[in-house]
């Protein structure tokens, strides 16, 4: 088998989920409405902070305001969710024929996974900073570079969250409902990506610990990088560090799926 | 076996029924209870931690927005329990399970309300009070202070129920509840967790005219903080809460003899 029709299949999978992703327009546009309106609240929170003491703030109010908007478009990007259609196949146990199927389960997850989360990423993200940008302060980056910079870490950002996503549905073949990863995770991200507060804003011995992580590179990163609050050298060692953690995450999800389809009890029939 | 009589007990009974299955997946109700804590904890660690930097938001110290995030936390998770029927309601319509509900002999209000009852929201309960508690232990608080801090609990509690109501009652018309509603429910407690005067005048006439969060949680809080002690008005500004609920189950009844079945 040549290399291109190796992959192909996984291609083809990753065109059609991305297709279907596309049909959901009128939800993108709500959810638009919805992120709008959470950026403005949230901005009148961070602004009426930083006006209580402008000078311990580690970032401008219109860094903030950026860094808010950001935020709030790049939502999507979070591994939040179990996909809905790999719960129903593990708990139907049709999730056998996943097996018998002559491609690899983790990689068809996984892009499964990049397709749910890059597509409503695009959709909603591009819009979103149209009107941010233009009605609510929001800066454009300030140099081409940062503008590039910003695309490859949002790229790698995607790339991160499909990892710990496929980590998610894998962990349904382990505990069928999936209630507590699904929990305890999407808490502990929310708080070390930046989605609650930028985490220059955290106190230093916390922030150390939580750019090591890598859900520090969902958002925090990919936004630092807009704001050009990082240098080229420090884009380099923070993409080297998304990439090392996506490679664990990816290698841990491999490994998972071999001990789950050995070890596989099917319920129903 | 004597007949339940009274919508109430009936009530009752539907709610124990709701728990004990519950109970049967222990170990699930517990991880998701912890889930919730740990949700709600960390927002607050957030909001702590832009004090720590900070120091204060328009005039407000932690533990005064922490009375605030309390009672509004404490309030949702209340109604968010009781009344999650509601939330879900869209389901209820799409299934044609309204249908049966509408033949049998006791008000769709208590049915909806009893449908689900969600005990593991018991952990965004926790979380809240312990935060409501810490704050109180903090602020210099009387016996009057408590009662007006329950009395904003109750209130708040009944402002999102009604929010909840009124959720439901769209999907009367429009079948599926658009996401934007979570803008006012999800929405409202963010927004309300902080001193209104910090929001721009759409954001607070609206959660002041419209939906009564103001005067259960942060116009109560204010007057107890400039007062230095528990006042009148403070203890019933809270009743908007209970009014706002009322007229959104007016609303509902008015719904519901819009209701066509979806017929599946």
């Amino acid at each position: 088998m040549t290399p291109v029709s190796a992959v192909r299949p996984y291609l083809t999978l990753l065109v059609a989920r991305c297709r279907q992703e596309t049909q959901y327009r009128a939800a993108a546009l709500f959810g638009m409405a919805t992120q709008l309106f959470w950026g403005l609240v949230r901005i009148a929170i961070f602004t009426a902070f930083l006006k209580a003491g402008a000078n311990r703030s580690s970032m401008s109010l219109p860094q903030t305001v950026t860094y808010i908007w950001l935020v709030q478009g790049m939502i999507r990007v979070m591994p939040w969710s179990v996909d809905a259609d790999i719960r129903n196949l593990v708990r139907e146990g049709t999730v056998v024929y996943e097996l018998l199927r002559p491609i690899d389960l983790y990689a068809s997850w996984y892009m499964r996974a990049f397709a749910r989360h890059a597509i409503p990423t695009v959709m909603r993200a591009i819009p979103l900073f149209a009107a941010a940008v233009l009605l609510f302060h929001m800066q454009m980056p300030r140099t081409v570079t940062d503008g590039a910079l910003f695309v490859v870490a949002v790229v790698l950002a995607l790339l991160l969250a499909a990892a710990m996503s496929t980590l998610i549905s894998i962990s349904l073949l382990f505990t069928l409902s999936g209630d507590g990863i699904q929990r305890i995770l999407p808490a502990i991200a929310n708080f070390a990506s930046g989605l609650l507060i930028p985490l220059s804003f955290l106190p230093t011995t916390l922030r150390h610990i939580l750019r090591v992580l890598p859900f520090c590179d969902l958002i925090d990163t990919p936004a630092r990088l807009y704001i050009g609050q990082l240098g080229a050298l420090e884009a380099v060692a923070a993409f080297a560090q998304t990439v090392i953690w996506t490679a664990a995450l990816a290698l841990l999800g491999r490994f998972l799926v071999l001990r789950a389809s050995k070890r596989m009890v099917v319920h129903g029939g | 076996m004597k007949p339940a009589t009274s919508g109430r007990s009936v009530y009752v009974r539907l709610v124990m029924a709701c728990l004990r299955s519950q109970m049967q997946y222990r170990a699930s109700f517990l991880m998701m209870a912890f889930g919730q804590f740990l949700v709600t904890g960390l927002e607050f660690a957030a909001i702590a931690a832009l004090f720590y930097r900070f120091g204060s938001i328009h005039g407000w110290k932690i533990y005064q927005v922490a009375f605030l995030c309390g009672v509004v936390g404490s309030g949702y998770a209340l109604a968010e329990g009781l009344c999650r029927g509601f939330d879900q309601f869209s389901a209820i319509i799409r299934r044609g399970d309204f249908d049966r509900l509408l033949l049998r002999p006791r008000s769709t209000v208590m049915q909806v309300a009893a449908f689900e009852v969600q005990l593991m929201r018991i952990g965004r309960f926790l979380q809240a009070a312990f935060v409501l508690a810490w704050a109180l232990m903090h602020l210099h608080t009387e016996p009057c202070t408590l009662m007006v801090a329950a009395a904003m609990v109750i209130g708040t509690m009944c402002t999102f129920c009604g929010l909840f109501v009124l959720q439901a009652t769209l999907t009367f018309f429009t079948v599926e509840t658009p996401e934007i509603v979570n803008v006012v429910t999800y929405g409202g407690v963010e927004t309300a967790s902080f001193p209104l005067s910090i929001y721009p005048g759409w954001l607070r006439f609206t959660f002041t005219w419209l939906v009564p969060l103001a005067s259960t949680a942060y116009l109560p809080a204010r007057m107890i903080f400039r007062a230095g002690h528990a006042t009148l008005p403070a203890l019933f500004a809270p009743v908007f809460g209970l009014l706002f609920l009322m007229t959104s189950l007016l609303i509902w009844r008015m719904g519901e003899r819009h209701y066509s079945s979806t017929g599946t």
